[in-house]
């Protein structure tokens, strides 16, 4: 039960959070970690939190880069707590479809996912991206929220 | 293992873990398919990790308009009565799924007109560290959207929320 556990990441504190916890969880029960990083190849970044997003114009490769050091770092939080963890990078347009895919793909049976990602409004909806997730997925999905700001949760 | 230089600071490395990842894990039901698999799943899981379960069912309160056809033909004495009755039959299924799996088991009925507040609330009372639930309940178009109960749990929840479809 809960072998395989995909891990997206993102690089925000949202997916920080569920990352720690899908390590504790996979070091619990000896499971595995898949972590997955989404270079999402469409100028999604017009709020553009990320340092790398500067360049409108998309250099892919910057965002690949990035998206590679956020997978790269769950692993080796993993690695730390003993936890086989598998580092992989996809280049899409939906980060949502690309985690459903690599799911199935990977033959993982757990998603592990923050409750909204960098551009999710936590008080008000679950992120668009974890929905679309929830809706999709044909494994359980382990919804973590941060910690909440200033009200008991 | 290779040991990289910095230490994550949550977790340290070599010690095993003596206490379950989760010690108490909410089951809340409406009775609809998706739940009762959620039931067995978040049961067998409990199992695996050692944890104990708490099954809850939330019914609405009596009103006097609705077009809820288990309160249009009822007082509200008899309302109450259906409804614990009701609610006793679905809870019923999460003691049995728990008594086959040799895991400790409480039952909570709630009474509330929002479910989800029912579910904090008692995940919160009761000391729950998860929350295992369908992504649809009776009410919710399957395949399609996530059901609103659901939503709202994942929105409030401060505890980590295992979705099963």
């Amino acid at each position: 039960m809960y072998k395989r556990i995909l891990v997206p990441t993102d690089g925000s504190d949202v997916s920080a959070v569920a990352e720690q916890a899908a390590v504790a969880f996979a070091r619990a029960l000896g499971s595995d970690i898949v972590a997955l990083s989404v270079a999402q190849s469409y100028p999604a970044y017009a709020a553009a939190e990320a340092s790398m997003a500067v360049d409108p114009d998309l250099d892919i490769h910057a965002l690949r880069d990035a998206a590679e050091r956020n997978a790269a770092r769950v692993c080796a939080a993993a690695a730390a707590a003993g936890v086989p963890c598998t580092a992989l990078t996809v280049s899409a347009h939906s980060p949502s479809d690309a985690i459903l895919d690599s799911a199935r793909e990977q033959a993982c049976d757990l998603i592990f996912m923050g409750s909204h990602g960098r551009r999710g409004l936590s008080r008000l909806l679950a992120g668009s991206e974890t929905q679309k997730v929830l809706a999709g997925a044909e494994v359980p999905v382990m919804v973590m929220r941060p910690r909440p700001a200033g009200k008991p949760g | 293992m290779d040991q990289p230089a910095s230490q994550p600071a949550s977790q340290p490395a070599s010690e095993p873990a003596t206490q379950p990842i989760y010690r108490r894990i909410l089951l809340p039901t409406d009775g609809s398919e998706a739940s009762q698999r959620a039931i067995l799943a978040g049961v067998n899981f409990a199992r695996e990790i050692g944890a104990d379960v708490v099954g809850l069912t939330a019914t609405p309160a009596f009103h006097v308009v609705s077009a809820d056809p288990d309160m249009i033909e009822d007082t509200p004495d008899g309302y109450a009565a259906a409804s614990r009755e009701r609610a006793q039959a679905l809870l019923a299924a999460v003691e049995r799924a728990a008594r086959e799996a040799g895991v400790p088991c409480r039952l909570e009925q709630a009474v509330s007109d929002n479910p989800y507040e029912a579910i904090i609330g008692t995940a919160r009372r009761l000391g729950c560290d998860l929350i295992v639930m369908a992504s649809h309940g009776r009410r919710g178009l399957q395949g399609l959207l996530l059901g609103s109960e659901t939503q709202k749990v994942l929105v409030h929840s401060a505890i980590p929320v295992l979705v099963h479809r």
